[in-house]
């Protein structure tokens, strides 16, 4: 069957729609890999260690990240952090609670960087808040014996 | 006139579309067109040894860090010295400028955390250089080809990821292409 010159045109503006919707594509999904938006949650990169970093409240043992317990953050956390990362199963549920420094539940690679930042002084000092921590257990005397 | 107009534009289409579709990367050792996590295809006499490196190619951002596990069939590879098997790869800073965790205690599963740090600021991966890890294995099994398996499963131990030095992950990657090992 023989096309009229009214289906070429058909043709042609359909072609140029679909020209135009790759091109758009193209620029959004191919071409801007180097420009893109990098991370998936911000980074506020606030230097001087005047804060940045929601405080998420005291805990009543080492403030998260502080795995040796000595009350600075160090390259020494992080390293036992990242020991935890690939060997899991031979860690116990508190140290992995003292690890999970972003309180996602899992402990990974941004756990330890985020006690790099504090570190560097980039982010407030204990993620915790600061302030001692409250006391194990409430009252400083032992419960009352129950009534027999 | 109409009708070459129309094949013309066909023909422009179909090579942008095989343009923005093949970005998956070349399956070899080329660096890939878009974000891609990607292992070396090496080939190995048997009982010789090679070395297989990892590399990172376009990322959206610059990482500062990056786990991963690694499985592999114990069979027919062993890794050479156990796990000093397990080395950084060239983009990252050289030690000390650097903290390394990793794992090799199950047989056939490679687990490796690391991160830039110079003992006082975090350090940047050189995204200039994209090798990211090198193991090296021995060729134990018979002749054939080895699957060099890095782990994407939802949820695996020490699944893979990349991050800022801002803490803030990475958007996974767009590809992730094993790598290989050929025993002849």
């Amino acid at each position: 069957m023989m096309m009229s010159k009214r289906h070429y045109a058909i043709a042609i503006i359909t072609g140029a729609v679909i020209l135009g919707t790759l091109a758009a594509v193209l620029l959004v999904g191919c071409g801007g890999g180097d420009e893109g938006p990098a991370e998936s949650a911000a980074a506020t990169g606030a230097a001087g260690g005047s804060g940045g970093e929601e405080a998420v409240g005291p805990s009543a043992g080492p403030d998260p990240g502080d795995m040796d317990s000595d009350g600075i953050p160090t390259g020494n956390d992080a390293q036992l952090i990242m020991d935890i990362v690939v060997d899991p199963d031979n860690y116990d549920i508190g140290e992995k609670y003292i690890a999970d420094c972003n309180l996602n539940g899992v402990v990974e690679t941004g756990d330890a960087l985020k006690v790099l930042r504090a570190a560097a002084g980039e982010i407030a000092w204990p993620f915790s808040g600061g302030g001692p921590p409250p006391p194990p257990f409430p009252g400083d005397s032992p419960p009352p014996p129950p009534d027999i | 006139m109409y009708r070459n107009i129309a094949v013309a534009m066909l023909v422009v289409i179909a090579m942008l579309a095989a343009g923005c579709g093949g970005g998956g990367g070349d399956g070899g050792n080329g660096e890939p067109d878009v974000y891609t996590v990607y292992g070396e295809k090496a080939e190995v006499a048997q009982g010789g040894t090679t070395t297989v490196s990892i590399y990172l190619a376009k990322p959206p951002a610059t990482p500062a860090g990056y786990q991963m596990t690694i499985n592999y069939d114990a069979s027919k590879l062993e890794l050479v010295g156990g796990m000093g098997a397990v080395q950084v790869g060239a983009a990252v800073p050289a030690s000390p400028n650097h903290i390394i965790a990793k794992n090799a205690s199950t047989v056939g599963v490679i687990q490796v955390t690391v991160v830039g740090w110079n003992g006082s600021n975090i350090v940047n991966l050189n995204t200039g250089t994209s090798e990211l890890l090198n193991i090296q294995f021995r060729a134990i099994g018979a002749p054939g080809v080895v699957a060099i398996d890095i782990d994407t499963t939802a949820g695996a131990p020490t699944q893979l990821q990349l991050w800022t030095s801002g803490a803030s992950q990475i958007e996974p990657p767009v590809a992730v292409i094993d790598g290989a090992v050929t025993i002849q």
